[in-house]
């Protein structure tokens, strides 16, 4: 038995918060695929914590000052302010690299438990009624995510970064019309500019932070206010009742549990890996250009899709589409409007307009699981083509004929994948009719 | 399946539950939080003494990780002794599907006008204050052609093969002003134009790609072919610095050369177009 304890009376709170009375408490999911949603929190939580340290320390500016510190490197050169920022932190600071890579390090998982939460979100069907605002709001906060990763790899104002901040000026500018003056209130006249360095860092650390807190409170009041999914089980109605742990003490202590796995694994890794030492990737230079120049990994399948597009310069009605229109605007925006528009093609393609509450098998339903399989290899074809000049330097083959394999590929596998999707799930749909009609158990014949 | 769907729990604790062990192991493992969580905050506590300390980033972190652990085997035993078990609750009937806003018409109706009257005043904003990014660079005829420690070359400083990137006078460093200039092994073809080159193989194009305005930084002898590290895009120095490969559409503007009374490589004008990415409006 619980003893009564402050904690207990703020999870208490923290229920009639989320819309829920003491009558009717709210019941947490406590499955390790429920867990990906609370990794997500979980790292923003040390993002936030190791965030508010380093804008201590981080100045955005272009600037030239000179640096003098004890970084061997760097001491004595004339530097950017901020990426001497950068340098005082790795360098100068008290456990300002341990702070550092710990961020760095917590980004990476922040972003790739959102990516895979997306994903598992698509592939079990949990947008589906009455779900679909929450599903839309999650969507929204993946944007907000990858702002985050662009932003911050911007701030260092490493030579890499401020090429990633180049092709992202030719991105805005490329769109019709309004690309010139969008590009000009970003960006500025020209690089390097304070206007884009303060910009990136209001974002960073004010706007995107407020935002994304806003809309996840939001996002999880829905989730509770509509109850939980869960998977299909035997011993209870699903379709009636969401089954879960209370906030207190379960629900908590499993968080509170996670939360110190997760630190105790970015913290070790940040001894073993040296994330984020940006002083190894050198300052900006106007006019300098390094090889293998990314955006951050959640936004390779943009660079990836500029690769591996051939030359485009079509003029049509007074705009000029090039590549870089097609691979940096609409595609990500194609890719990013299916995951918002699927919802409703399935409910229009299956004339299924009911309610669902269940966690589905990912080959459950054949459309979804052809959908999943199409978007996933095609997103995940795009971001290995961000990769075409190391692999042609590991292969040690032409660039060219990387490309080419790469472009063969962008057409092949996402039909593939949508093929042997369906297949499958029409496979399991008629096991799963034999076994019924042979009268086995429901337990093996239903997962 | 055919089978009619098993009873339902009334809301509260499933019958399944609960699952926590008997006392006397109960009593056993809060002895086990208490224990671990005390080498949780002793490990804590030397963590910040070596930060105090500045020990170094790897020191920090597997203390730092230490920590965290001892804090997980205590939170472990907390979630196992402290469970109170899986409950159900009854779903909302006839919840709304989109956002709240769905049931709400009038608010409905203030955000949509909002977002709308927020897009029309955010685009007329856009195109009132214009494109106000530079399409000519500072280069002019007579420009003496300026390395980046400020001096200015003679066509003898550049070897067959060789690459120097150069700048206007007044503009040293500049992104937009940023030229190559190349001596060719073989004397250029059309569409370069020739009159302005020197010396036959020396030519000068911007170091902005047209596809996405990386530094076109890489030159490769072999073909004599400039190779963007970005997105791959290749031109031909010798021929104009069309694009061969790629994903650019069109060719590097070029800079016309000659030399002045000193014998030192100067600009004839500015660049045969503006530098830098293309696409957008025409």
């Amino acid at each position: 038995v619980t003893p009564p304890s402050p904690l207990a009376d703020l999870a208490a709170t923290l229920d009639r918060r989320l819309g829920r009375s003491a009558d009717r408490p709210s019941v947490w999911p406590t499955s390790f695929g429920a867990m990906i949603s609370h990794v997500i929190v979980v790292a923003f939580l040390v993002l936030v914590v190791t965030g508010i340290f380093l804008t201590f320390f981080y100045r955005p500016s272009t600037a030239p000052v000179t640096y003098s510190g004890s970084s061997a490197l760097y001491d004595g050169a004339t530097l950017p302010a901020a990426f001497a920022s950068t340098v005082r932190i790795g360098s100068d600071v008290p456990g300002g690299l341990f702070v550092k890579r710990v961020h760095a390090a917590a980004s990476h998982l922040f972003l790739a438990a959102l990516v895979v939460h997306l994903l598992r979100v698509m592939a079990t069907g949990q947008f589906r009624r009455p779900r679909l605002g929450t599903h839309l709001l999650g969507i929204a906060l993946l944007l907000l995510g990858i702002g985050f990763a662009y932003t911050g790899e911007l701030m260092p104002f490493t030579l890499k970064a401020s090429s990633s901040l180049r092709i992202g000026e030719a991105v805005l500018a490329s769109i019709p019309f309004l690309g010139g003056p969008l590009a000009s209130v970003v960006v500025g006249p020209e690089l390097p500019s304070d206007q884009i360095l303060v910009g990136a860092w209001v974002l960073h650390v004010v706007v995107l932070p407020v935002s994304f807190v806003a809309l996840t409170v939001w996002h999880l009041r829905l989730v509770h206010r509509r109850t939980p999914t869960i998977y299909r089980r035997q011993d209870v109605d699903v379709t009636r009742y969401a089954v879960g742990r209370p906030l207190w003490p379960d629900a908590i202590a499993r968080f509170a549990l996670l939360t110190a796995g997760i630190v105790a694994l970015l913290s070790v890794s940040s001894a073993l890996v040296p994330w984020a030492d940006s002083e190894l990737a050198g300052p900006f230079i106007p006019a300098e250009a390094t090889n293998s120049v990314h955006p951050s990994w959640p936004l390779f399948f943009t660079t990836g899709a500029m690769r591996v597009l051939p030359a485009i310069d079509l003029t049509f009605l007074g705009a000029r589409i090039t590549n870089v229109l097609v691979a940096g605007v609409v595609l990500p925006g194609l890719l990013i409007g299916m995951l918002a528009i699927y919802p409703f093609l399935e409910r229009l393609l299956l004339r299924d307009e009911g309610e669902h509450h269940t966690v589905d098998g990912l080959l459950d339903v054949p459309l979804r699981a052809g959908a999943v399989g199409a978007f996933t290899g095609a997103g995940l074809v795009l971001t290995l083509s961000a990769g075409v000049d190391a692999l042609s330097f590991w292969l040690g083959t032409p660039v060219e004929t990387v490309v080419l394999v790469f472009r063969l590929a962008l057409v092949i596998v996402p039909v593939l994948a949508a093929v042997i999707m369906v297949k499958a799930a029409h496979t399991r749909a008629r096991a799963r009719a034999i076994a019924a009609a042979v009268g086995s158990s429901p337990a093996e014949g239903v997962r | 399946v055919n089978q009619p769907p098993p009873p339902s729990p009334p809301e509260g604790r499933l019958p399944t539950e609960p699952t926590g062990p008997s006392a006397s192991t109960d009593q056993l493992r809060r002895g086990w939080v208490a224990g671990w969580s005390a080498v949780s905050a002793g490990t804590g506590l030397l963590l910040i003494g070596l930060w105090v300390a500045d020990a170094s980033a790897n020191v920090l972190g597997l203390v730092g990780g230490l920590a965290a652990l001892a804090a997980c085997v205590a939170l472990h035993h907390v979630v196992v002794t402290q469970d109170r078990g899986e409950r159900s609750l009854e779903r909302p009937v006839d919840a709304p599907d989109l956002v709240p806003l769905a049931g709400r018409r009038r608010l409905l109706g203030g955000a949509v006008a909002g977002v709308a009257a927020f897009t029309v005043a955010g685009t007329g904003a856009l195109f009132a204050y214009g494109d106000r990014r530079p399409t000519a660079s500072a280069w002019a005829s007579g420009g003496r052609l300026t390395q980046i420690d400020g001096s200015f070359l003679r066509p003898e400083d550049v070897p067959f093969g060789g690459v120097v990137t150069v700048w206007p006078p007044g503009a040293v460093g500049t992104e937009l002003a940023a030229v190559m200039l190349i001596r060719l092994r073989e004397p250029p073809l059309p569409p370069t134009r020739l009159d302005g080159t020197v010396d036959q193989t020396l030519v000068a194009y911007s170091r902005l790609c047209t596809h996405a305005g990386c530094a076109v930084a890489l030159y490769r002898d072999f073909d004599q072919a400039l190779f963007c590290p970005c997105h791959q895009a290749t031109f031909d120095a010798r021929r104009g610095a069309e694009p061969t490969y790629g994903p650019a559409s069109v060719a590097l503007p070029q800079l016309p050369l000659a030399l002045d009374d000193e014998g030192y490589l100067v600009a004839t004008g500015d660049l045969s177009a503006p530098p830098g990415a293309v696409g957008g409006t025409l």
